[in-house]
């Protein structure tokens, strides 16, 4: 049995699902942009499928991002 | 015949120091470049040429008067339009900020450079809110036909042309390292927090470093160590300046330089392959250990920080948007739309994927005993400005703004220190780029390592025919 999909699949981001996302948004996106606008966000997500298949149990996201290896992560 | 202005920053300021060389000399003779190659260059948004010649002579009489001149005293240097230079409005390339008033202070790093002695020549062309490869109008010294990248496209173009000295840049995908590469020069991105942001426009604030473009290793290393100096208010988390000139001389002896073929030799332009192995031979032949590295993580490092930069931009703007979405321009636009509806669920898988990332990066160092990973800087060469798909032998297409940062990207995701340096040419004369990258704070070691492959190599001495003609 696979997992459902963490986020939605590329091909069932439409131009009606984006029309009602902007709405959601409070964002106005012209009609005639609405095309462009689910393509480019079909990228993103095409894009994105990658972090979807990462194990990241027990790893929370950090609030502000710190740089510094604290420790040698082998030892 | 060589002017002025065609001297590494390092050997001007020694000139200078020796008093066989004014900083109005040197002014004067930037000054001149710029106006011989502007006009196929558009590397500057505005030129200071009234304001640099009173700061040059003012230079010149300190020393007259026996001041102790600064690392930076008497330099002319540009400025990336996303940074506040005091008495000058930001514009970040955009209509957006068509009427933004003039900065009334520095922005915290150019600060730190003025207090060093460094004069503004001008401020650069960046793409539109530093989001982008292409730095329209701007164009590349080697070919005017074909682009400079960016985000940093304009200061690329002016210092390889020789209109600026050295420049500030801004890196949060590798718009420092992927102008540096493309234009032949050298682009050092620090490690994310090193150099203080304050007073530079956002683009993703999880991401987003400053560093400079210059024409040596040296030169680079030097302006980086007074920008990332330590200062009150200090933004970031560095725990110190890095103090990249600090290991320069010591050579590469024993070494350990590690190489992943995963990820980073994908979808290559042939002579970007073939200058990058001869890079590789020639770090050999200096005495470093070059040793295979795969990092498996690099393509999730990548997707992570093209996430976090593309919502993290959305947010930016979240308000400009609604307001005035028509003074955006077309692609920005549509990026910022778009992300927008991103869900919150897949910005924060980014991020933990980013905690993920940066360990197995630290993993890698640690098993291999890394100094250093590199990398080519970028697959692609400068593409022509009026095609801006790259296909490769393979037949892979991608778009200029995503080859130029697939090697780069990963980086900003890490955080870690990563300097480009020239590594070659191709059959059309364009310039290929290494990119070198170091532990977190191990500017020294990076730039160690990349100015004894310069001073081996001697990609850096030669410049592009708008230098030379």
């Amino acid at each position: 049995m696979t997992d459902p999909p963490i986020l939605s699949k590329p091909s069932e981001i439409t131009e009606e699902v984006v029309a009602q996302m902007a709405l959601a948004a409070g964002l106005a996106i012209p009609t005639a942009r609405l095309g462009a606008v689910t393509a480019r966000l079909r990228e993103m997500h095409e894009m994105a499928a990658g972090l979807a298949r990462l194990d990241l149990d027990g790893i929370e996201p950090a609030a502000s991002f710190d740089p510094s290896w604290a420790e040698d992560p082998t030892s | 015949m060589s002017q002025p202005c065609d001297l590494t920053m390092t050997r001007a300021i020694a000139e200078m120091r020796a008093k066989r060389l004014s900083s109005a000399e040197l002014t004067r003779s930037t000054l001149d470049r710029l106006a011989a190659s502007e006009g196929r260059l558009h590397a500057y948004v505005v030129v200071l040429e009234a304001e640099a010649m009173a700061a040059a002579k003012a230079a010149d009489a300190k020393v007259a008067r026996g001041d102790q001149p600064g690392p930076l005293h008497g330099v002319p240097i540009a400025v990336k339009d996303i940074f506040d230079l005091a008495g000058q409005p930001t514009r970040c390339g955009s209509r957006v900020r068509d009427d933004a008033p003039a900065a009334i202070a520095d922005a915290e790093s150019v600060a730190l450079a003025r207090a060093a002695g460094a004069l503004f020549i001008g401020k650069t062309v960046t793409q539109e809110f530093a989001a982008g490869v292409i730095s329209p109008p701007a164009r590349n010294p080697w070919n005017p036909e074909r682009i400079p990248g960016g985000s940093s496209g304009g200061s690329g173009a002016a210092v390889a042309a020789g209109s600026a000295m050295a420049a500030f840049g801004s890196d949060t995908g590798g718009s420092i390292r992927n102008p540096a590469a493309i234009n032949g020069i050298v682009g050092l991105k620090p490690t994310f927090g090193a150099v203080d942001r304050r007073g530079v426009f956002p683009l993703s604030w999880s991401l987003d470093t400053v560093g400079p473009l210059a024409r040596t290793v040296e030169d680079a290393a030097r302006f980086l160590d007074v920008i990332a100096a330590s200062g009150p208010g200090r933004s970031g988390p560095a725990a110190a300046a890095p103090a990249a000139t600090r290991e320069l001389r010591d050579g590469i002896i024993g070494l350990r330089i590690g190489v992943s073929r995963t990820f980073f030799a994908d979808h290559l332009q042939p002579d970007v392959e073939r200058a990058f192995e001869a890079a590789l031979g020639q770090l050999r032949d200096l005495g470093a250990e070059v040793v295979d590295a795969d990092w498996a993580e690099a393509p999730a490092a990548r997707t992570a920080s093209f996430v976090l930069n593309r919502v993290e931009c959305a947010a930016v703007h979240e308000r400009g948007l609604r307001r005035h979405p028509e003074l955006y321009g077309d692609e920005l636009r549509l990026r910022l739309e778009s992300n927008t509806l991103y869900p919150a669920e897949g910005y924060l898988r980014a991020l933990r994927a980013r905690a993920l990332v940066k360990r197995s990066i630290a993993a890698l160092f640690a098993t291999h005993r890394l100094d250093a990973l590199v990398t080519p800087t970028s697959p692609a060469v400068a593409a022509p400005a009026d095609d801006l798909t790259v296909v490769y032998a393979d037949g892979f297409r991608e778009t200029v703004n995503l080859a130029y940062t697939r090697f780069t990207m990963p980086f900003n995701a890490t955080g870690q220190p990563a300097l480009a340096v020239p590594c070659g040419f191709d059959g059309q004369g364009l310039p290929i780029g290494m990119q070198i990258v170091g532990r977190p704070f191990a500017e020294a070691r990076i730039c160690r390592i990349g100015h004894a492959y310069e001073e081996a190599a001697g990609w850096s001495r030669r410049r592009p025919p708008l230098a030379t003609s």
